[in-house]
């Protein structure tokens, strides 16, 4: 069995504050409807690389991070990323990791529910979103994965185990 | 969250707390276009550096002129206030502030300003941008920076007053960085496209006759049915590209004083124009006694 460990102390972290840093990037508004969020895709990283390191609770402060800085209601993305946290890691187990198509499956899927929560949430407290163009980070998740998650992939060292 | 919706008051220091961890993450974000504009700057053509430069002088000879007259004005506008035992009439001062960081959310116009309470940067703050129009108003301070919320923002409304007929009504954000909507004017009221709405100074926040918005073409609709017009009016500023704003303080000890000020608006063609956002109103002016003692020599909270 293979066993991935982080290549430095608190790689977890630095990827996580560098999706947050990346999610608040300014963007043009036309591009910004495309953009992916980026610790979801950290933490599906995580959850599917070093499933035993992945901290809930880590992920619920990075949620409550990402909603002061968006001034989100509180807990808005906490719930939604401890959520995926949770799916990704109960889900990776059914996959190997090195398939596209099934990580594309799960990214789907999770990214999904991830998105289908903050639009209740929204909805509930009475902030309706932009109609079908809510929808277009699905998309654009799956784009770039690939790419990001070669990024992430210098995060942490493959070691066997005996 | 529950607690966060029904009460934010209560979820203010979990708020306040993270917002400063999170101020060094939004530096560093900002670092990057910080820098972009430094060197842009400093990589500037000469030539138009100079022509600017000489520009600028002009205009500030021209405005040194202008301010005096202006300070003949003032004093002449104290004296007469002082004639008719009016409250003195209100100053400001302002700060510069950089935004370094905007919402992701959508619907939500909120942005973060690089200044904070050590500034003396306090909650329900007016803030301004190019050329003196209203930009929103602070909702959220850390000893380092602040939220202000634009006036775009789904959750925020102004009252605002035509300036062409004085007619009241209520500019509430959409969401979108390029539309204000005017809810519930009284059909048959008299708008028209391309009238500007600017703010009423009835809330007691936004001082008064500051632009706020335009009526954009075609921006006055009426759906059958609807006893009620509805009115989009394009904001005077370009919310997306506005990096510089700025902070106003008030020169007066409480907010109270502002009334008399009022007075100075064609308050006789202003009539009331919906009942239902008329509770949200203050009492009118005219209600209030016209000659209540002055308190407006107090000190003044400013910043450092």
């Amino acid at each position: 069995m293979i066993e991935n460990l982080p290549r430095f102390p608190g790689a977890i972290w630095l990827t996580l504050l560098m999706g947050l840093g990346l999610n608040n990037v300014p963007l043009p508004p036309e591009w910004s409807y495309w953009r992916p969020d980026f610790v979801v895709l950290s933490l599906i990283h995580w959850a599917l690389c070093m499933r035993q390191n992945l901290n809930l609770f880590v992920a619920f402060f990075m949620g409550l991070l990402a909603d002061t800085i968006s001034y989100s209601l509180l807990g808005q993305h906490a719930l939604g990323y401890v959520l995926v946290s949770y799916l990704a890691v109960r889900l990776s187990l059914r996959m190997s990791a090195e398939a596209f198509l099934q990580q594309f499956a799960l990214i789907f899927i999770v990214v999904g529910i991830f998105m289908l929560i903050n639009l209740w949430i929204r909805g509930v407290t009475g902030n309706v979103g932009p109609g079908l163009l809510y929808w277009m980070p699905l998309l654009s998740s799956l784009l770039v994965w690939p790419i990001y998650h070669g990024i992430l992939g210098y995060f942490y060292v493959p070691r066997k185990m005996v | 969250m529950a607690v966060d919706y029904r009460n934010p008051a209560a979820t203010k220091p979990v708020r306040t707390g993270f917002a400063i961890v999170a101020y060094p993450l939004q530096r560093i974000v900002d670092a990057p276009f910080n820098l972009y504009t430094k060197v842009t700057g400093f990589f500037a053509n000469q030539a138009h550096l100079a022509s600017e430069n000489a520009a600028l002088k002009e205009q500030l000879r021209l405005y040194s002129v202008q301010y005096r007259d202006m300070q003949v004005l003032e004093q002449q506008n104290a004296r007469l206030r002082d004639l008719l035992k009016v409250d003195k009439r209100v100053g400001y001062t302002f700060t510069m502030a950089e935004v370094i960081a905007a919402s992701d959310e959508r619907g939500r116009q909120v942005v973060t300003l690089n200044k904070g309470s050590r500034d003396g940067v306090h909650e329900k703050q007016v803030v301004l941008a190019e050329g003196g129009n209203i930009y929103g108003q602070v909702v959220e301070v850390t000893p380092f920076s602040s939220k202000v919320m634009e006036l775009t923002d789904r959750q925020h409304a102004i009252p605002v007053r035509n300036l062409r007929t004085g007619m009241r009504a209520l500019a509430s954000g959409t969401g979108k960085a390029d539309i204000l909507e005017l809810k519930s004017i009284v059909a048959g009221s008299n708008v028209q496209d391309g009238d500007v709405f600017v703010s009423s100074g009835l809330d007691m926040l936004f001082p008064p006759d500051f632009p706020v918005a335009k009526v954009i073409a075609n921006g006055v609709q009426y759906i059958p049915g609807d006893p009620f017009a509805n009115i989009s009016a394009k904001p005077l500023i370009n919310f997306d590209n506005t990096r510089e704003v700025l902070l106003l303080w008030r020169i007066s000890p409480s907010p109270a004083e502002m009334l008399p000020a009022l007075s100075t608006t064609p308050a006789s063609a202003a009539k009331p124009v919906d009942t239902k956002n008329k509770k949200d109103e203050k009492p009118k002016k005219d209600e209030k006694p016209a000659n209540k003692p002055t308190t407006a020599n107090k000190p003044v909270e400013r910043p450092q």
